[in-house]
């Protein structure tokens, strides 16, 4: 014999329920909307940090995949322009004939001792192919006075801190002085072009960009540089592309050119790899703590009706559909409140992304690659799955309450 | 007779008793309650003793390392200080440590001898820091140098050595009994080359000292640079009981006839460091407080259920003549007492945590690897626990719970007794 | 001598935009060593009365004299200290705090009077407890008693400090026939033996046979008003 299942409005009379007492129902959904705006707020800023960390690593220092003689990275702080990559004119079509790779651009790292007017101090003097580092290295972004230098002319921009301590401006020359590829000491003199503003402060403080082949003739390094930075379609490819790069241009292990994608360059993205876990670890808590509240709200709004249940059961109603109601009271609780917490995270994450987060005179400090405003990084999914975990922590802190309102026969509950 | 002025009130034990009691009543809800309060004041216990850890040891590392408690430099220098200028020198070094010695709080000063140079190991060359300091006498009096010796031994006066950042050594490939050429320009323009053995590695925990600097005795240093009986600093240690403001203010009064000189103290000299710390306090502030918040929440809440559980036992003592505010006090009562039980046990766990991270310390390495963090502190960080500070987080903890209480406390006072009694 | 008395005394509540008038002009002296109860059906006016009588509420018009003070203009703060002062209460559903034993039930009002003297206060407790019969179970919860031991203690309690007046509201409502009758003759004693005035309020015949008075009431009015046989008579 088949009985027939009354389809029980249960969302609806959730809802109702809510409103019994509304006071209470306020608190406990706005726990969950803290623990929900705060998990929103908090997935856009930390993807806005890492995001700005990342990008400015790959573009200034490591692009997705570098290219380098083996043993550079151990000697990277001495900048050694004797560890270089040959024979440019053969590598940068084979590797841009890959198919994931979007743009190869070699560069020449090296110490200098620079003269300006009577002073000289030591900066990093940067080679670049000036017509395809926009997007990248972006030197056209840093021009804070004057123009960039042309290729093949003895022409630099220099970071405008530097050019104070000098003391030179656009107009001035200087003179640099710097190591060959055969450690022999090379000098050249350059027309100050540009002065460069970065936001970076370790480099406004050295920086001198020069056209590549200026450096080249510099270093005596023709058709070579010290490193090749590679940028696939896409970051996520990054890791991949090192590996097979590195097959193909290391196919033996003697062989003397090193392939590291930019996750295995810095102890930075290390750092930030560890912001992660810990960072689930503090959600968890705030969720486990949103939920213990609704625990405790939906324990006692159970132990009211322990009567109203117990007429309930006894008028035939199932024990899986009062189960089924109090859950569905959890979720409305989830819902209203990770609706609030949606809407207030977003709005946060969102205004704080238009004004940022000024941190340049901390940043001073620290020679890290981080641009001195930090912007949240606000995206739609952060939002819906923000709200999406806090109904289902609220559903889940549903579950001992409603096992409570079931565990007694309808008998014992109405005696109560 | 209804002007006679009777109390109307509770004794405070009476009011804790039933404080207390209440929270038994309902068992599950407490300790789910003081859960959520535990939860929230172990993060923070945790978090800010690590913090207060590793910032006081940056503190100290700076003090005991870099920058002493304060330097004195001549007028000029400190500006420039970045490009360690040799345009800007102290002389007259004795008469000069004789007074800043007599001013009060000081305890000991030593000259300093600051200047850039490359080093070379034959092979590369590397532009780092250098700096002479008083072997014999004084400049372990301020800084504390020896006790950073990992490899090697202390310089000795007048014999020619130095000693090396570990973090440059291994730049270098170089060790102890290496040598090394250190060239420098002298002030008066000249390039001067010196080769000098190594005598010992220093690991001081401090980027700048470790990965980018060397020291020499100052006679040597003064050899290389021209500039015999002149330092470009005084560094100044004071002593412990000192405050730093007034014994700074003391020291520029003491100067400020002589000559003209700057002090500057070790907070003003790290700016930057300190903008850094400004700046990591107020984020994770920002999160702490979240946590707090809720916490907050939870007991608003609970005690809010507990009123209305109440409503007709609120209704009797008032008939019995409880005025409003000591209803009041009773739930602000069992909210604190909430908030007690949940602050001893967060702080409990914390205690533990930090307690087994103070013996066996926080490996830095191990997490973040070799790299600037950020703070100038060794590897391995060593959380304090304080008793002081332990008990007044807890209190505060009470005192908080109190205040999320005031809320459903008030509302309860406020019940009209009849109306309370035909709650059902 | 009168303890209290209401002078055409009118009670409207308001529900919503609807006025409920539930005492509608009474007025009723009572006097010193009355056991009195009023009686009537339900939504009578019973429990309005007795918290109009026990300063709990105000009147919407007419006057309540307790002693010789009316309740008229005065803030909860003034009456909460009167009630404290002069009035001891009992409940249909007894009302002890549970977290309480006995003994700091009853003690309870000493503590509100501002009474410091810890020995004087446990002495006034144990001898009303041990006049209520209650002595051997001074440490008990009132969860661990029976509906009549509960209702002792409150008896016990709203005595203790020996108010002028004692108002208990369906005080046997909640218990059976046999215990609802040693309850009220603990009252009868009392009443007899302290002389405290007692109003309670009732519907079982058996109760209203005790009473020394009994006011009958009818919507909001007195339906009659006549002696009875039970109680120590009015002074
Ligand atoms: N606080 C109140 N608000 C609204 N109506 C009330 C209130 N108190 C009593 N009433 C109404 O006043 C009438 C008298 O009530 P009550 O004095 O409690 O009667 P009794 O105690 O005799 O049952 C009833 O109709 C009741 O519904
Ligand atoms: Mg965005």
């Amino acid at each position: 014999m088949s009985r027939k299942r009354n389809r029980i409005p249960l969302l609806r009379l959730a809802w109702r329920n809510t409103h019994r007492n509304t006071r209470r129902t306020i608190l406990t959904v706005s726990a969950i909307a803290v623990a929900v705006a705060a998990l929103t707020f908090g997935l856009s800023y930390i993807t806005g940090i890492l995001g700005n960390a990342v990008d400015t690593y790959t573009r200034t220092e490591s692009g997705h995949v570098r290219i380098r003689k083996s043993g550079y990275t151990e000697r990277e702080r001495l900048l050694p322009v004797y560890l270089n990559v040959q024979d440019l004119a053969t590598l940068l079509p084979a590797i841009r004939a890959h198919s994931d790779v979007k743009e190869v651009l070699p560069r020449i790292r090296s110490a200098a001792l620079v003269d300006g007017a009577g002073s000289n101090r030591p900066g990093l003097l940067l080679g670049i192919d000036l017509a395809h580092e926009d997007g990248y290295f972006n030197p056209s972004a840093m021009v804070d006075e004057g123009r960039l230098p042309q290729a093949g002319r003895a022409e630099v921009l220099i970071g405008r801190g530097f050019g104070e301590q000098i003391g030179v401006g656009v107009g001035d020359s200087v003179t640099v002085l710097a190591q060959t590829a055969y450690r022999s000491l090379s000098g050249l003199t350059l027309e100050v072009v540009g002065l460069a503003v970065s936001g970076l402060a370790h480099l406004d403080n050295s920086l001198l960009v020069v056209p590549l082949d200026q450096a080249q003739e510099l270093a005596d390094l023709p058709d070579a540089a010290t490193e090749i930075l590679v940028f696939a379609t896409d970051v996520a490819l990054a890791e991949q592309l090192a590996q097979s790069l590195g097959q193909e241009l290391n196919p033996s292990p003697e062989s003397s050119i090193e392939v590291l994608s930019w996750l295995d360059q810095s102890p930075l993205i290390r750092m930030l790899n560890t912001v992660r876990p810990m960072l689930g670890v503090i959600f968890g808590l705030l969720l486990v703590m949103a939920g213990l509240i609704i625990v405790n709200t939906m324990l006692m709004t159970v132990m009211e009706r322990t009567q109203e249940f117990g007429m309930q059961a006894a008028l035939g109603m199932r024990r899986s559909d009062i189960v089924a109601l109090i859950l569905s009271e959890g979720v409305v609780i989830g819902l209203l409140g990770g609706l609030i917490g949606a809407a207030l995270g977003t709005t946060v994450a969102v205004w704080v992304e238009s004004v940022g987060i000024d941190v340049t005179a901390a940043m001073r400090s620290m020679e890290l690659p981080f641009q001195g405003t930090i912007y949240p990084d606000w995206r739609l999914l952060y939002t819906v799955s923000s709200t999406l975990v806090g109904i289902v922590t609220a559903g889940m802190a549903a579950v001992y309450p409603a096992w409570r309102a079931v565990r007694l026969s309808p008998a014992e509950a109405l005696r109560v | 007779m209804l002007a006679e002025s009777i109390p109307g009130r509770l004794r405070p034990l009476t009011i804790l008793q039933l404080g207390w009691r209440n929270l038994r009543r309902n068992r599950r809800r407490t300790w789910i309650t003081a859960t959520t309060v535990a939860l929230a004041v172990l993060l923070v216990q945790v978090a800010v003793s690590l913090l207060i850890g590793i910032e006081q040891q940056s503190f100290d590392n700076l003090i005991n390392y870099q920058t002493a408690h304060a330097k004195l430099y001549a007028e000029g220098y400190f500006a420039n200080r970045d490009e360690l200028p040799l345009d800007y020198t102290l002389t007259g070094l004795d008469e000069l440590q004789a007074t800043i010695r007599g001013v009060r709080g000081v305890a000991a000063t030593t000259p300093r001898l600051s200047f850039s140079a490359q080093v070379s190991n034959g092979v590369d060359l590397y532009a780092c820091i250098g700096v002479g300091i008083q072997v014999t006498g004084s400049d372990h009096d301020v800084f504390r140098i020896p006790q950073a010796v990992v490899d090697g031994e202390y310089l000795k006066s007048g014999e020619d050595g130095l000693l090396m950042g570990t973090g440059l050594a291994e730049l270098f490939g170089v060790d102890t009994g290496d040598w090394v050429t250190v060239l420098t320009k002298t002030q008066a323009g000249a390039y001067e080359a010196l080769d000098l053995p190594i005598v010992g590695l220093v690991g001081t925990g401090n980027p700048l000292i470790d990965r980018n600097s060397f020291l020499v005795p100052l006679e040597i240093a003064q050899y290389m640079l021209g500039l015999e009986g002149a330092a470009t600093e005084l560094a100044i240690r004071f002593s412990p009981t000192a405050r730093d403001d007034e014994t700074i203010a003391e020291i520029t009064r003491a100067v400020q006839d002589l000559r003209q000189l700057d002090v500057k103290g070790w907070r003003e000299m790290e700016e930057d460091f300190m903008a850094l710390v400004r700046v990591k306090r107020t984020g994770q502030g920002v999160f702490l407080l979240i946590f707090i918040v809720l916490a907050v929440v939870g007991i608003t809440n609970t005690i809010l259920m507990a009123s209305f559980e109440r409503t007709r036992e609120i209704g009797m003592m008032m008939a019995m003549g409880l005025r409003g505010s000591g209803i009041r006090e009773l739930f602000l009562t069992e909210g604190a007492l909430t908030g007690l039980l949940g602050g001893a046990l967060g702080s409990l766990v914390a205690v533990a945590i930090t307690a087994y991270f103070a013996t066996v310390g926080l490996d830095l390495t191990a997490m973040y690897g070799d790299m600037d963090i950020g703070y100038p502190v060794k590897d391995t960080i060593y959380p304090a626990v304080n008793i002081a500070v332990l008990v007044a987080s807890w209190l505060l903890t009470g005192v908080l719970a109190a205040l999320a209480s005031f809320y459903p406390a008030a509302r309860a006072s406020r019940h009209i007794p009849v109306e309370a009694l035909r709650h059902v | 001598m009168t303890v209290a008395r209401l002078i055409d005394v009118h009670k409207t509540y308001m529900v919503g935009r609807v006025r409920v008038p539930a005492v509608r002009g009474v007025t009723l002296d009572i006097e010193h060593g009355a056991f009195m109860s009023i009686a009537g059906p339900s939504g009578s006016g019973k429990t309005t009365i007795l918290n109009l009588l026990g300063a709990l509420d105000t009147p919407t018009s007419g006057t309540v004299q307790i002693g010789d003070g009316t309740t008229d203009g005065l803030s909860l703060k003034t009456l909460a200290d009167f009630r404290n002062t002069h009035l001891g209460f009992v409940f249909q559903t007894f009302n002890l705090i549970p977290v309480l034993t006995v003994r700091e039930n009853v003690d309870f009002p000493l503590q509100l009077q501002g009474i410091g003297n810890k020995r004087e206060r446990n002495e006034r407790v144990m001898k009303i407890l041990q006049e209520v019969g209650l002595g051997d179970l001074v440490d008990r919860r009132p969860t661990e008693l029976s509906g009549g031991q509960q209702q002792r203690v409150a008896v016990a309690r709203a005595l203790v400090k020996g108010p002028r007046l004692v108002l208990a509201d369906e005080p046997t409502a909640n218990l059976d026939s046999e215990t609802a009758g040693e309850i009220m003759a603990l009252m009868q004693m009392m009443n007899e033996k302290h002389g405290t005035t007692f109003i309670f309020s009732t519907h079982d015949p058996l109760v209203m046979e005790r009473a020394s008075r009994l006011v009958r009431l009818h919507d909001g009015r007195v339906a009659s008003d006549e002696g009875g046989n039970g109680g120590r008579h009015a002074s």
